[in-house]
């Protein structure tokens, strides 16, 4: 059994480590580009959003590859990832692409004895014990977690770098070395050094860089390709800034804490009090935190034709005249011309400073420059954020 | 104090429910009219721009009520009567309008849940309460718009033409003679009859649905999908036309599964949007027409 999965991210990244450690090898298919992207549309229908476009592409790659076995997350939500793995599978079965496929749903819906029964499948051809494996996947969770709060910490400082793109030298450089890596105690060793080359790198503290958050669709968050490296964009224009949906992010909220006990009281969201599929509340959460905790802006990113997505744009439109909330909506599609993307990117950024500068000079924003300086200096505080 | 009802989403298929309803609550409702130009750039104006066209329909039915009524009803459909959900701008509507009309006076936005009747009634209840409607009497409108609601049969199936085809889609869009560009009337007009899914049972949907490897949970899929088969498995049909919006997220994946599981069949799928132009929307109909003969 041949196991693969679509591209999210560093799932693949991180996913090969841990079944290597559990001694299953899985098939990696080519990174996300712009043919990878081509070659999925030819035979998607058109109006599907874009994660379906790049999905169904990397599992025909994989199928070439050697793969027989599809492991695909789904929800019962009325987001379209749920019909996701029916979609795909009756579009590769009428060209010849006959996968096993393995539907990781939420226990509600299938029953814990069905999910234990699929999961199990995963882990057949596993020649290690129970209790190896669920030490491999807490490793795995730590290489998760670590390597978002390398992530995080870099995307911060790089607001303050005094060496242009020093903090995107340390995340290229630690994933390239991590793409080598068969050993999660190796991997969590060589996030530990970045993290340490990070914290050596020359900063000036003296400096107020912007300080946005980053939100939108899961999707186009984690994977770069589908965002067009929005996140390398901002670290090249000194921009310093927070992203929180990340793969650990929904890792916490469905595996570990699938009812949000924590988090159930502690947040009131009185512009989108019900749940309405995909992540679309959560998105409009983190405009309330943005707009409370002193960020300079938002910028929300999503694929054309994202049904919740939409909901959470207009629940913008409605904050921005409400509160004080600057939001630029990036609605990315199967062009892959950026120059327009990037413009109106900078012009936001540009007009975010000029306010900016305005309020300091005037002396008014200097609790936003704290804010942002405090998020800076004490790393707890970034931990704490997470 | 004057209540504003939208005619539009699903309306079209709740209409008994929601008149007996506000009439036996003996409140001053104002209906609003059949769709219109006037509604649909009223409704283009106020909703956010990547909506799709029967949002926008129904945004136009709201703001040009709000001109006129203190409260609009916005209802939040969480599911369908046997749990299925729709799609996520319907749990989010109250929200859409919200942000879109600038104003806060929707009523009945209290999550409905259609597959529990009591919760149904709770939902509801809330609504009443804010309009200063004594439970009492709410017990007995809602008793009386259930039993309206089942006691109306809905769906089309017409004999005497020379083609008969299954007329899928969402029943905003079969029934909104204004969204569809008078769909029905063209069809007629080329010989061809329709059959809608309301035709099929629902132990023959089911029955559709088991080759799946999820059970599928929105409420078009399967309300579109399985009564497809059926139907021409039964060779009660010609052809299938799905009359679809443009941009809808529910429908990119129904349409892929029907057109993946009916081989070579006689299937035509037309997208509405904003535009009011006829011509290639005629000519489609007719090559159709040809393909069916």
């Amino acid at each position: 059994m041949k196991i693969t999965f679509p591209h999210i991210g560093d799932a693949h990244l991180i996913g090969r480590i841990f079944f290597a450690d559990i001694g299953i090898d899985i098939i990696t298919p080519h990174p996300n580009t712009v043919k990878v992207l081509e070659k999925g549309s030819e035979i998607s229908p058109d109006e599907i959003c874009i994660p379906f476009k790049l999905m169904i592409s990397n599992l025909m790659e994989a199928y070439r590859l050697g793969a027989d076995t599809v492991i695909m997350p789904a929800t019962m939500g009325p987001c379209r990832l749920g019909e996701y793995g029916e979609l795909l599978k009756s579009i590769l079965d009428k060209r010849g692409y006959r996968f096993r496929w393995i539907l990781l749903d939420s226990p509600t819906d299938i029953g814990k004895k069905e999910l234990r029964r699929r999961l199990s499948c995963v882990i057949s051809d596993s020649d290690k014990t129970m209790p190896q494996i669920l030490r491999a996947l807490y490793g795995t969770y730590k290489i998760v977690k670590n390597l978002e709060l390398l992530d995080q910490r870099a995307h911060i400082l790089a607001g303050y770098e005094i060496q242009k793109g020093a903090c995107k030298q340390v995340l290229t450089a630690c994933r390239r070395e991590l793409a080598e890596v068969r050993e999660i105690r190796t991997a969590l060793r060589i996030i530990r050094d970045h993290m340490n080359g990070l914290e050596k790198a020359r900063m000036d503290f003296n400096r107020q860089p912007l300080h946005l958050l980053v939100t939108g669709e899961i999707f186009s968050m984690i994977e770069p390709f589908a965002n067009h490296h929005l996140e390398e964009l901002l670290m090249d224009m000194g921009v310093s800034f927070e992203k929180r949906v990340t793969l650990g992010w929904w890792i916490n909220r469905t595996v570990i804490n699938p009812f949000q006990l924590k988090t159930l009281y502690t947040r009131s969201n009185h512009y989108l009090p019900y749940a309405i599929g995909g992540y679309a509340k959560e998105t409009v959460e983190e405009g309330i935190q943005c707009s409370r905790k002193g960020y300079d802006g938002l910028i929300q990113v999503f694929p054309v034709g994202c049904m919740p997505e939409i909901v959470a744009k207009a629940v913008f439109s409605k904050m921005m005249k409400e509160q004080k909330l600057s939001v630029l909506t990036v609605i990315y599609d199967e062009m892959d011309g950026e120059a327009g993307y990037i413009t109106r990117i900078e012009a936001f950024v540009d007009m975010l400073e000029r306010r900016k500068r305005a309020g300091i000079s005037k002396g008014g924003c200097s609790a936003r420059a704290a804010s942002a300086e405090a998020a800076v200096r004490g790393k707890a505080n970034v931990l704490s954020g997470h | 104090m004057k209540i504003g009802i939208p005619g539009g989403l699903l309306y079209y298929r709740y209409e008994p429910f929601v008149r007996t309803f506000f009439n036996e609550l003996e409140v001053d409702a104002e209906y609003s009219t059949r769709s219109n130009k006037e509604i649909l750039d009223l409704g283009a104006r106020n909703c956010v721009d990547e909506a799709c066209l029967p949002m926008k329909l129904f945004h136009g039915h709201a703001a040009k009520l709000q001109k006129t009524c203190d409260y609009i009803t916005v209802p939040r459909i969480m599911n369908c009567e046997f749990g299925e959900s729709i799609c996520p701008k319907f749990r989010g509507l109250p929200e859409l309008v919200g942000s879109g009309t600038g104003k806060s006076n929707q009523i009945f936005t209290e999550p409905i849940y259609m597959n529990d009747k009591e919760k149904l009634k709770k939902a509801l209840k809330k609504g009443c309460r804010q309009i200063g409607v004594s439970d009492s009497r709410l017990e007995k409108a809602f008793r009386s718009a259930l039993e309206n609601q089942s006691n109306t049969s809905f769906g089309l199936n017409e004999d005497g033409y020379r083609h008969r085809v299954f007329l899928a889609g969402h029943p905003y869009n079969i029934y909104d003679s204004f969204a569809n560009l008078n769909l029905l009337q063209k069809l007629h007009h080329l010989d061809i009859g329709v059959i809608t899914e309301e035709w099929v049972n629902r132990s023959e949907l089911m029955g559709e649905l088991t080759g799946f490897i999820k059970r599928p949970y929105w409420f078009f899929l399967i309300h579109n999908f399985a009564p497809a088969m059926v139907l021409m498995k039964r060779k009660d049909i010609d052809g299938i036309v799905y009359v679809s919006s443009f941009c809808c997220g529910t429908d990119s994946v129904t349409i892929e599964l029907i057109k993946n599981s009916i081989g070579s069949f006689p299937f035509l799928v037309l997208k509405l949007d904003e535009q009011t132009g006829e011509a290639g929307y005629n000519t489609r109909l007719e090559a159709f027409r040809e393909v069916l003969k």
